[in-house]
């Protein structure tokens, strides 16, 4: 065994040292060593709480931007400040501006140059990489550092400066634009696009961001002549698709946030599967990073201060400390965010190779295309005469996070204020997901486990490639932590859905004495019986069961003592929690016909449900789900309720949330329409005068307009200060949808099915006109069906469809309680159609595309969530479950 | 000014990096007219090793420095960027260079005592900057200063193989063109002692105040200030503005092609002077006594500048009383002849 000490490392933003022990010309171990400390989270204690917009940025002089993101959105999180859309919108242009300019100095200055080097002297491609790459002198610095400079001129428009720039505050930017500043900065844009398709891709953003597979892509490659296929070939001619390769979670927090969700979303990804962020669940570990160890030895959560430094132990080798997500290593980084995302090309990569440098390389540099496009979007989405900031004051004391993606990964701010001042801060930077030491059991960072694999070339070590770049000056942290443990084992049992009267008539008619218990393991269901009629009273379980119903497991014990006396549902148990929740269901036939049946107690009431359909996971508050732990606990049920809910023969038995006008929820219109006037009517009469009204629905509001009104699809549009992105459409029936758009069987069963999501569908060249404004140069629309009773009486009283888009301001999720959509859509809508059934989940509307005939999930919310995803083959034994939820 | 013959080899660069964000080096990337690569080939000035930019790597790096710090010839520059590291308690261990074991200090130290210039490069380098803030626990100082006490890493005396003291380019970060003028001239032969200021910043861009050529200077004329981060009016009243005391051409050096500080509506925060980094009062805020603000212009008499500022407060234009506390203007300049035309 030898020990190679390999440092200082070229091209990195900052100073790093790998140590390797090699064994029998082997990496045996290798642990990565960042060798300085700053302080940056002791300096700020004390300091009036907005100083730490000054001193944040200069953590990093490379994603100085991100840095001031999370620092403001950290303060503006200690109290409720309120972002206009034009500050996210300019903040989002900062912001893309430094991550792409990353990603192509990691490119360009840092990556590409290995090829130059004299070791690959004898390959038949060196002497052109070498004369286009090489540090400095080659040609490619040449062409690029001008057009950096030029993309970093949006900046002095848009930030005053970078790096370190004061522009960026926890209510937007202090920079408003005038109209001329935006013409020149789409000027400035359109430079750089170009200096992409002329020199980088050599083709269109557009067909660089369709790229959707690894062969589609070396295919492309072949044909291309940009610097960016040069790359795809040599990493051919090099095995980069072998290197570096990790299997490990893929993070990420999320970026650039807008009125309908960010571009990249926040989340988990790993073979395969997505998974929700517990953010949570994140700690930092100092077992072998020169900090003092907490006075309990257990890493800490980033809301608890750090522990001072300690250059004396002897069992620790690096400043970075190890953050750990649930106690395991996550990778972070534009692979992983582009995982998350779901972008095809990364995700092919990945399903091939693994994680290797090669998918890291490609992932950046898709990123710069899809972020250049999304930046011409936002800056036609400016509206230079509407504000860029708000100057809500935080508070003298509170807690916030304030949590992003630099360009090279997850990066956290966790800030305590008291008394106006900066009692604790705690910085997550991605470099040190990335290259963190060791924590127990020994759990190498993301870097030593790619070191430890590959032969070692002693004397040639500079053949290392490291795609993940680092920003190593980001380093100081202290010490932080949680215990990962794992609470919940992943049970399958889902139920809640309502295994009522019909899937127990079988046995009601076979003459069994049976009794049905809810527990809080699941409900099951013990019966007493012959053995012969047992096993066939149990095979028809499921044969009755309502559509929601969906049975996992079915627990059979012995049941000693006398015989209970006909069927009852008993009361849940207590006990350890296995069971879920069913995803929210689009009304059912049965409750629509009620619905237009004059002669039925509940005609035109818009709360109808019954076991087969209406809210669930969106009105929840706790499990077992019992109407007491719902929203519905609010309204005590009427008699004729109550009597329906006790008889196993009635639709609604055992139906949680059912209601009727006697007893349920109520519906209202603010302002309030003139007296005698029919809230709905109301509601309808506006829509049609080109209104745009806010709807309280399942999962949240609704900002709706006539679809056919190209005056009220504008104005919304500009109120909601939406780029380009799609509105989604509600048409009363399949039939309507089938007018605009083109349908198969497929499509309109998923139109119909109980989860009633939006379906992309492709536009009808014959179908009447719709305004250009509800899905700009797109072909397809995206329509659903009314799913609850409000959306159907709505409809009814309309000629044609809706815009139903998501009720949120720029940088804020969907508004569900009734405060808040007066208060933030206040300026967006003329009017609120309201009820008092809380929405205690969130959830948005869950979007479905198909393609030859197969349904794709493209987000999975209402109707979808908490339906569990079976995990693929591998992730047996797996400890800790990821939560899942509507994302 | 010192005549210093023309060389004839390229001028050996090294550029090492300790207490800092880098921001420095990524800022000099975007140096325009002249760009970069421009500047180090006109300057006649080779990249001996850039921790960022260099192939060279490992054990090769060590080799370069290792020659630079003794048994080479020695280099003709030497930049360093972020601050000396000499905690914790004097050992230098808060940062040993990659690969060595040793403290990065003791590397610069060695380096810059046989070197032909010596070069601080932003506020880090040349003071301790944003690094020694707060209780500064990692001991962070610059090169010849620590904060405004001269002496630092290399004492008050030192002076290059050149003859001059470390020169500082002060600034968080710096502005490329402060830098590539300063090599142009080292790299001309033509940098001498009287090209340096009180603090040996490099005039080219410390003859200037921040103040001059500020788009906002008619606000400041009258008093017509900003309440709020954003708006238009002049921000040394409310908002912390030290551009009448800062030193630099920030509003005549265009920053990214046409921006400053005070163009992106925020506070000049002086990061070009020693000890900017604990100005002993929230960095947007400016502090007053008795409603004035303390920070005066410094060589401005206090009671002439108050008695000033109260008649031209009096004779502000309704047009800049009206858009001093807007983000976007209320009333424009306006040509009378037009209407009586």
């Amino acid at each position: 065994m030898s020990r190679l000490i390999v440092g200082p490392f070229n091209r990195v933003e900052g100073d790093l040292e790998v140590r390797l022990d090699i064994s029998a010309g082997m990496v045996a171990d290798a642990r990565v060593v960042s060798p300085l400390y700053r302080g940056f989270e002791a300096m700020l204690v004390g300091k009036p709480a907005l100083d730490a917009l000054v001193y944040a940025p200069r953590i990093c002089g490379i994603c100085s931007v991100s840095q001031s993101l999370a620092a403001a959105r950290a303060l503006a999180a200690t109290g409720s400040v309120p972002v206009p859309a034009n500050g996210g919108l300019a903040v989002n242009l900062i912001h893309a501006v430094e991550n792409v300019a990353d990603h192509l100095t990691h490119f360009y200055l840092f990556f590409m140059p290995d090829f130059a080097r004299a070791v690959y002297a004898g390959e038949p491609w060196h002497a052109d990489a070498a004369a286009r790459f090489a540090a400095v002198k080659g040609t490619a610095a040449q062409d690029f550092l001008p057009a950096r400079a030029e993309l970093m001129n949006l900046l002095g428009i848009l930030a005053g400066k970078w790096p370190h720039t004061l522009a960026i505050q926890p209510g937007g930017s202090t920079r408003a634009v005038s109209r001329a500043e935006l013409a020149r900065l789409g000027a400035l844009l359109a430079g750089f696009r170009r200096f992409l398709e002329r020199v980088l891709f050599a083709d269109a953003l557009e067909a660089v961001a369709a790229l959707s597979t690894r062969d589609a892509l070396l295919a492309w490659a072949e044909a291309a002549r940009g610097d960016f296929a040069c790359f795809v070939l040599l990493s051919q001619a090099t095995g980069l698709n072998r290197l570096g390769r990790t299997d490990l979670r893929h993070m990420s927090f999320g970026a650039y946030p807008s009125s309908d969700g960010p571009l990249f979303p926040r989340g988990l990804f790993r073979r395969g599967v997505g998974g929700v962020l517990p953010v949570d669940r994140i700690t930092e570990d100092v077992s072998h990073a020169w900090y003092q160890a907490a006075p309990d030895g257990a890493p800490r959560p980033p809301r608890d201060p750090g522990m001072p430094p300690d250059a004396t132990r002897d069992d620790a080798y690096s400043w970075c400390k190890a953050p750990r997500l649930e106690g395991e290593v996550a990778e972070v980084g534009a692979l992983s965010r582009q995982l998350v995302a779901g972008h095809p090309l990364p995700r092919d990569l990945v399903a091939r190779d693994g994680a290797t440098v090669e998918a890291r390389v490609v992932a950046r540099l898709l990123e710069v295309a899809l972020v250049t496009m999304a930046m011409e979007r936002w800056l036609r989405a400016i509206d230079a005469a509407a504000p860029f900031i708000d100057h809500t004051p935080l508070p003298a004391a509170g807690e916030g996070a304030g949590l992003t993606e630099a360009a090279r990964g997850s990066l956290g701010h966790w800030v305590a204020i008291q008394g106006g001042r900066i009692a604790n801060y705690q910085i997550i930077a991605p470099t040190t997901w990335n290259f963190s030491p060791a924590t127990p059991p020994v759990r190498p960072g993301r870097w030593n486990r790619r070191c430890a694999a590959p032969r070692c070339e002693t004397g040639r070590p500079s053949r290392w490639r490291y795609s993940t770049s680092s920003a190593l000056s980001t380093r100081a942290w202290s010490a932080r932590c949680i215990d990962g443990g794992a609470s919940h084992p992943r049970a399958g049992p889902c139920a809640g859905g309502g295994l009522p009267a019909p899937c127990l008539a079988p046995g009601a008619g076979a003459g069994h004495r049976r009794q049905r218990r809810q527990r809080w393991r699941g409900r099951g269901h013990p019966r007493l019986g012959e053995a012969a009629t047992l096993d066939g009273f149990q095979n028809r379980l499921g044969e009755g069961a309502p559509p929601l119903a969906r049975i996992d497991t079915i627990e059979v014990w012995p049941h000693d003592g006398p015989a209970p006396q006909g069927f009852t549902i008993a009361a849940s148990a207590a006990g350890t929690v296995r069971t879920g929740i069913v995803p929210d269901a689009a009304t059912c036939p049965a409750c629509r016909a009620e619905l237009f049946d004059p002669a039925d107690r509940r005609q035109g009431y818009a709360f109808g449900n019954c076991t087969h359909c209406g809210p669930r996971l969106s009105i929840v508050r706790a499990i077992p789900y019992d109407r007491a732990n719902t929203a519905m606990a609010a309204f005590p049920m009427c008699p004729d309720c109550a009597a329906e809910y006790a008889n196993p023969a009635d639709r609604r038995f055992h139906a949680q949330p059912t209601a009727c006008p006697a007893c349920g929820p109520r519906l209202w219109l603010e302002p309030a329409p003139d007296a005698g006037t029919d809230p709905l009517d109301a509601a309808a009469a506006l829509l049609r005068a080109g209104g745009i009204v806010a709807v309280k629905g399942i999962g949240g509001f609704h900002l709706a307009c006539d679809a056919t009104d190209t005056t009220a699809v504008t104005e919304l549009r500009r109120r909601k200060a939406r780029d380009a992105k799609p509105f989604a459409l509600m048409a009363r029936s399949v039939d309507e949808v089938g007018r605009y758009c083109q349908l198969d069987d497929a499509a309109s069963t998923l139109l119909r099915s109980p989860a009633a999501p939006i379906v992309l569908l492709p536009r009808r060249p014959d179908g009447p006109p719709l305004p250009d404004g509800l899905a700009p140069d797109q072909d397809h629309l995206g329509f659903m069906l009314p799913y609850t009773p409000l959306h159907h009486l709505l409809l009814a009283r309309l000629e044609g469809p809706l815009v139903m888009t998501s009720g949120n301001r720029s940088d804020e999720p969907q508004v569900i309680t009734n405060e808040d959509a007066r208060d933030r859509l206040a300026g967006l809508a003329d009017a609120w159609l309201m009820h008092d059934r809380a929405i205690l989940n969130r959830l948005d509307d869950s979007v479905v595309a198909t393609t030859s005939g197969a349904p794709v999930v493209l987000r999975r919310a209402r109707g979808y969530a908490p339906a569990p995803l079976p995990l693929p083959a591998g992730f047996d034994g797996l400890p800790p479950p990821w939560p899942w939820a509507g994302n | 000014m010192t005549a210093v013959s023309e060389p004839t080899r390229p001028l050996r660069l090294l550029w090492l990096q300790s207490g800092g964000c880098g921001g420095c080096t990524l800022s000099l990337l975007g140096a325009e007219k002249p760009d970069l690569l421009t500047a180090l080939a006109v300057a006649n000035v080779e990249l001996l090793w850039h921790p960022s930019l260099s192939e060279a790597t490992g054990g090769e790096a060590r080799a370069i420095l290792e020659a630079a710090a003794g048994d080479g010839p020695p280099v003709d520059i030497l930049c360093l960027e972020g601050s000396v590291i000499n905690g914790p308690g004097g050992t230098g261990r808060f940062h040993l260079m990659a690969g060595t074991g040793k403290p990065m200090r003791d590397w610069v130290a060695a380096i810059a005592r046989r070197a032909g210039y010596v070069v601080a490069v932003g506020s880090c380098a040349a003071f301790g900057g944003v690094t020694a803030a707060g209780g500064n626990e990692v001991e962070a100082c610059g090169l010849a200063y620590d904060g405004t006490r001269a002496g630092g890493l290399l004492g008050a005396d030192f002076r290059s193989a050149r003859g001059l003291p470390v020169i500082n380019i002060a600034g968080c970060p710096i502005h490329p063109g402060w830098f590539t003028d300063t090599l142009l001239q080292i790299g001309a032969g033509t940098l001498s002692a009287t090209d340096l200021d009180e603090w040996e910043r490099p005039l080219a861009y410390t003859a200037h105040l921040v103040h001059h050529g500020c788009a906002r200077n008619e606000f400041y004329e009258f008093k017509a200030s900003a309440e709020q981060p954003g708006d238009l009016g002049c921000m040394m009243e409310n908002l912390g503005c030290k551009g009448t005391q800062a030193r630099a051409d920030c509003n005549i050096r265009p920053w990214n092609g046409g921006g400053s500080c005070l163009d992106g509506n925020y506070a000049c925060i002086n990061c070009t002077a020693p000890g900017f980094e604990e100005p002993g009062h929230a960095f947007a805020v400016t502090p007053k006594l008795a409603g004035i603000p303390i920070g005066l212009p410094t060589d401005m008499p206090k009671a002439w500048f108050v008695a000033l500022a109260s008649l031209s407060k009096a004779a502000t234009p309704k047009r800049l009383r009206d858009n001093a506390a807007r983000p976007t203007p209320a009333l424009l300049p306006h040509d009378k002849r037009k209407d009586s035309a």
